[in-house]
């Protein structure tokens, strides 16, 4: 359970005076009224989600013409086209992502690492994605032990890898010079400046000359050094020299538009063709940028990044680590391990409808819509595809199979989603609808009131749906959760790990429900297909999807400022027939990646 | 397992030393670093409330009893205060606060999971990242341990202004008691990050257990790459806007004070009377943590640094309310699910987390395990408090002498997490500032009413000499009347 979807915990449990009262009501079957005395409900609270989404329907129809969030392609994202770059903000200045540390340092170092996994860890920003800040005492002692123990396994054997800008000549102080200026270019992502490369020759000549080294202890230093300065630990516009400022905006130069294409499709540095196209200034271009943006997708290191966009958008966290009660849920139907299992089955799905590749139909139809799976030993359970057992069995091969596409349909379906948005015993409508309002919406929900009458306890008669039903009813609840429940209500069959169940108690479980206001208007559906095509379909999903990426990029919420990019972005995508892989060459070459306001009090050229 | 890890295993072997070979020298019998007479602080935060019908102290203000497990009623097991009734005469135990900054900043009840940015800073909350209950709010101002970290370190310059410590990892947004202030931007908040991993505190403080040799390397090293980190930062941060500087600021001042460390764990304080395995992985990263050995190693290395001299001031965030990733496994088969099995896979945990008790703490099966819970907790408490008791300060002293210890719960009850009405215990007098053996049931002094934990934060700051009229925001009230002597 993540902290962020974790509040409505609170809703389950509160005092037992009135959890009594919420009995009393039930049993005397009187209307809801006399909850609402005996609670004192303001119609206040009721309203603060519905006031809230108003304000983000007011926001977003903004400059569309009228149109009207359902409207026109472009509906809600603003802006017209002009040759005149847009305004855009700047990236907020942060460090490295442990999930971009432990790339980096594969790809610099030429060594596998997850030496990140042991960093203090990193808090969600405004974007919703994982945002590091400001340093503490606890992360420099934790960057330092891990710099000192890379560097020296980097250098292992004197890697020729990695000292590879002094191939075949003598290891010597010339061989030092090379190495910094080349390395460098890698640690720092962009060439250093000569004061820059002095610092780092200036290391390695006090190490052999004051301190007696000899080269490999020296280069091995100067290696630390570079993994625990700003220039490397920092993810921010760092040319060497001031920027230039024109027509009001700063135009990304190439090694800084490498580090954007490569961070946002990689989650890693710059590949040595990155670095090739930035200094030949192909990256300033929009022909450059899209070829680019299109090779980068192509490779396998973009299918972990999507894997680690999907984690972190769908607030999946470790399911490896997630917590099922083993009574409710034995083997074979559940295995213990599936969990991982569960979540590569979820981020497989995310890779090949948002990269695609041959005979695949990479649109956000599908993502919302296909009943592709990744079946494997450890999953089948789960999927209702067989026992679950190892027999023979090896436990990392999958198979692609169709399952039924009125069960289940699209990203929203996976069992490892629903996993993760259920508790250990029951799926949770709460935060399965509390995640698509949030994330496939981009809408804003507003914190519970403070006293919440709770959810009744489960008992015999009353299905998991029609306790959400009794709760959301409550005035005080009512505002926010049917924003909700209501939509969770398409995920009904769907039990605590993710399997379905057509009935409950011997009747066939209710999984119609309402995405209440979407596209402007409520959308009533009969099933999770139903709700699955309705998304598919709308525009406000498709417009959060660029959303989401752009926050993702940027680390950063969209502002005014984006809109023209974000515009942009979707023209492309509506273009392409909501080719995805579209959207994300469109979002290489927008605007907002391009270009870049000055900070407040920044020096310029 | 992690590498880095992996190595300073393999290192450490080469060097002869297979697992932990520490020196066990008593902190006091070192000579050089003589630790100072003065004041120390030790605030600690902890998760999910309590039963209160087992968890008040019996009887009056000074007359007042600590019930023993024995006296509670059976259906309740276990009386969670117990482990205090040696130090009963060195507690105040102060019921009925309210985290009221909290509400005002929410316009309405502040629930148990999102009441961090409140707890110890008393002001009211500024736009900052999400945080549990969809609360977008970040601490406004500095947080009490914070504050007067910073003032004693202007007055002593201890290699560590302060020690920011949890046992558990993975906290997400929730993982901060301790706030530096407010945000300087609202994507991250003002704090430090705290300290998990007990190796490298450990390591940090009194070195690596390294030979001669190896740790005049080390350190030569170190000092080398901290002048280019240094020199580096200063020109990444003239390159900024000045936002941003105020970030890098931040780093170079974290560059600074890890040079003051590193002269720190030169000094002569030698590694004291702790017993920890360099080599372990007590993050324990594929399994279920050992929340237990990483907080008593939090505890014994807080001692010892403040027998040293190394800091001053600890904050400590034992769990928040939202963490459900763990178990109590070390209290017994009753805290995990029948049949299941701990030491080789991960399938059993959440069903019997703080978090899952805490909300059932009034089922009949679930009570002892919640009043079990706090006992724990408690225990950890008391051993802070016997810790302290047992280490010398100059002029025939102890720690405990002059510390003021702050157990501070984040809720009231397990089942309803509300932030009204919440008791918290002070240990420790702060060489004869507080009035101890005291049970203060309604501090506010008036019926149904609440009293602020600003009084609190306020007399803590009074009592370590870092005088004020009141903390946090003026509104809520001056030091609490009755803790003085």
């Amino acid at each position: 359970m993540t902290p962020a979807s974790e509040w409505h915990a609170a809703l389950a449990h509160t005092s037992i005076s009135l959890r009594l009262l919420w009995y009393h009501c039930l049993a005397m079957k009187f209307g809801w009224k006399i909850c609402w005395f005996g609670l004192s409900v303001t119609a206040f609270n009721a309203l603060g989600c519905s006031g809230h989404i108003g304000d983000m329907a007011a926001q977003t129809t903004e400059g569309s013409s009228g149109a009207g969030r359902g409207g026109s392609p472009e509906g809600g994202m603003g802006g017209g086209v002009s040759d005149e770059p847009d305004p855009t903000q700047l990236m907020p200045l942060r460090r490295l992502t442990r999930f971009e540390y432990n790339n980096v340092v594969e790809e610099l170092l030429d060594l596998r690492s997850d030496v990140a996994k042991s960093f203090p860890g990193e808090p969600t920003g405004t974007s919703g994605f994982s945002t590091p800040g400001l340093l503490s005492e606890a992360d420099f002692t934790a960057y330092r032990s891990a710099a000192e123990d890379l560097a020296a396994r980097s250098l292992k054997n004197s890697n020729p890898r990695v000292l590879r800008a002094c191939a075949g000549k003598p290891r010597d102080d010339e061989c030092a010079t090379l190495f910094v200026k080349d390395f460098g270019l890698r640690a720092y992502r962009r060439p250093l400046s000569d004061r820059e490369a002095g610092v780092f020759e200036g290391l390695y000549k006090k190490a052999r000359t004051d301190f007696g080294y000899s080269f490999l202890p020296a280069v091995e230093l100067v290696v630390s050094a570079f993994l625990q300065s700003p220039g490397f630990l920092y993810r921010w516009e760092q040319a060497p020299t001031p920027a230039k400022l024109e027509a009001k905006l700063i135009a990304l130069d190439g090694y800084e538009m490498a580090s954007r294409l490569s961070f946002l499709f990689w989650g890693n540095m710059p590949d040595s063709d990155l670095f090739a196209a930035a200094a030949a200034g192909t990256l300033q271009t929009q022909d450059g940028l899209q070829g680019q943006a299109r090779r980068l997708l192509g490779d396998p290191r973009a299918r972990k990044l999507v894997a680690n966009f999907t984690n972190e958008w769908l607030e999946l966290g470790d399911l490896g680590q997630a917590t099922k009660d083993d009574k409710t849920y034995p083997r074979p139907l559940f295995h213990p391990a599936a969990g991982s299992s569960l979540q590569r089955d979820v981020q497989q799905f995310a890779q090949r409808f948002m990269l695609g590749g041959p005979g695949i139909d990479a649109t956000f139809k599908e993502l919302m819509t296909s009943p592709v799976a990744f079946i494997d030993v450890l999953n089948a359970g789960v999927y209702g595809l067989g026992t679950g057992t190892t027999n023979g069995d090896n436990w990392f091969s999958y198979k692609l199979e169709q399952l039924d596409p009125n069960v289940r349909p699209g990203l929203l379906t996976r069992a490892g989603f629903l996993a993760a948005k259920a508790n250990a015993y029951e799926g949770d409508p709460i935060k399965r609808g509390k995640i698509v309002r949030e994330k496939l919406l981009c809408q804003a929900l507003v914190p519970p009131p403070g006293a919440v009458p709770p959810l009744p306890e489960p008992q015999e008669g009353l299905t998991n749906r029609q306790r959400h039903q009794m709760h959301m009813q409550l005035p005080e609840c009512s505002g926010c959760h049917r924003l909700m429940d209501p939509i969770g209500f398409a995920f009904s069959r769907f039990d605590a790990v993710g399997a379905y169940h057509e009935s409950e108690g011997g009747e066939v479980i209710d999984w119609s429900g309402t995405v209440v206001d979407l596209d402007g208007k409520d959308a009533p559906f009969k099933d999770v297909a139903g709700l699955a095509a309705a998304l598919a379909q709308s525009d406000e999903a498709r417009q959060c999807f660029v959303k989401q990426w752009l926050r993702f990029a940027l680390r950063r919420e969209e502002v005014k400022a984006d809109d023209a990019s974000l515009s942009e972005i979707y023209r492309s995508f509506a273009d392409s027939g909501f080719q995805i892989p579209e959207l994300f060459v469109a979002l290489a070459s927008s605007d907002s990646l391009r270009f870049r306001e000055a900070a407040k009090g920044e020096p310029l050229q | 397992m992690n590498n880095h890890r992996y190595d300073r295993r393999r290192f450490l072997k080469g060097l002869g030393l297979s697992t932990c070979l520490l020196p066990q020298l008593d902190a006091h019998s070192v000579g050089a670093a003589e630790p100072a007479p003065g004041k120390r602080l030790v605030v600690v935060g902890v998760p999910n409330g309590y039963r209160e019908n087992v968890y008040y102290p019996r009887g009056g203000q000074l007359d007042f009893t600590i019930p023993t497990d024995a006296q509670v009623d059976p259906t309740e097991k276990f009386s969670p205060l117990q482990p205090l009734a040696p130090h009963r005469n060195d507690i105040i135990f102060i019921g009925n606060l309210m985290f009221k900054n909290g509400w005002d900043t929410l316009g309405g009840a502040l629930g148990g999971h999102a009441c961090l940015p409140f707890l110890l800073t008393g002001a009211r909350g500024v736009p900052g990242p999400k945080i549990s209950d969809n609360v977008t709010f970040s601490a406004a101002a500095p947080s009490v341990d914070q504050f007067i970290a910073k003032r004693f370190f202007e007055q002593y310059k201890t290699a560590f202004p302060s020690l920011v410590l949890s046992p558990v990892k993975e906290l997400g947004n929730d993982r901060y008691l301790s706030f530096y202030g407010k945000p300087l931007d609202p994507s991250t908040p003002n704090a430090p990050t705290p300290r998990v991993d007990p190796v490298q505190l450990y390591t940090d403080l009194f070195g690596s257990g390294l030979g001669k040799d190896e740790l005049e390397r080390l350190r030569r090293n170190r000092r080398s790459i901290l002048d280019v980190v240094g020199g580096e930062l200063e020109a990444f941060r003239l390159r900024l806007g000045t936002d941003d500087r105020q970030k890098v600021q931040r780093h170079l001042e974290t560059v600074r004070a890890v040079e003051r460390q590193l002269a720190f764990s030169e000094a002569s304080c030698k590694a004291p009377n702790v017993t920890i395995d360099l080599a372990k992985d007590y993050l324990n990263t594929n399994g279920n943590p050992l929340v237990n050995e990483v907080l008593k190693l939090q505890i014994d290395l807080t001692v010892a640094a403040m027998a040293c001299d190394g800091t001053r001031v600890a904050s400590m965030l034992w769990s928040n309310s939202s963490n459900v990733r763990w178990v109590y496994h070390w209290l017994g088969s009753d805290f995990t699910v029948p049949g299941s099995d701990f030491a080789n896979n991960n399938e059993n945990q959440g069903l019997r987390n703080h978090h899952e008790i805490a909300h059932r703490d009034g089922e009949t099966g679930f009570k002892p395990l919640m009043n079990r819970v706090n006992q724990w907790y408690l225990q950890q408490f008391a051993y802070l408090i016997e810790r302290m008791k047992a280490t010398p300060d100059v002029g025939g002293k102890t720690l405990f002498d002059g510390a003021a210890l702050l157990y501070a719960n984040m809720q009231r009850t397990g089942g309803g997490h509300q932030t009204d009405r919440v008791a918290w215990i002070l240990a420790g007098n702060a060489h004869g500032y507080f009035k101890t053996g005291q049970y203060i049931q309604n501090p506010s002094g008036k019926a149904g009413q609440s009293a602020p934990q600003n009084g609190v934060l306020t007399a803590l700051c009074n009592a370590m000499d870092v005088p004020v009229q009141s903390y946090g925001s003026a509104d809520y009230g001056t030091e609490l009347a009755g803790l003085r002597r």
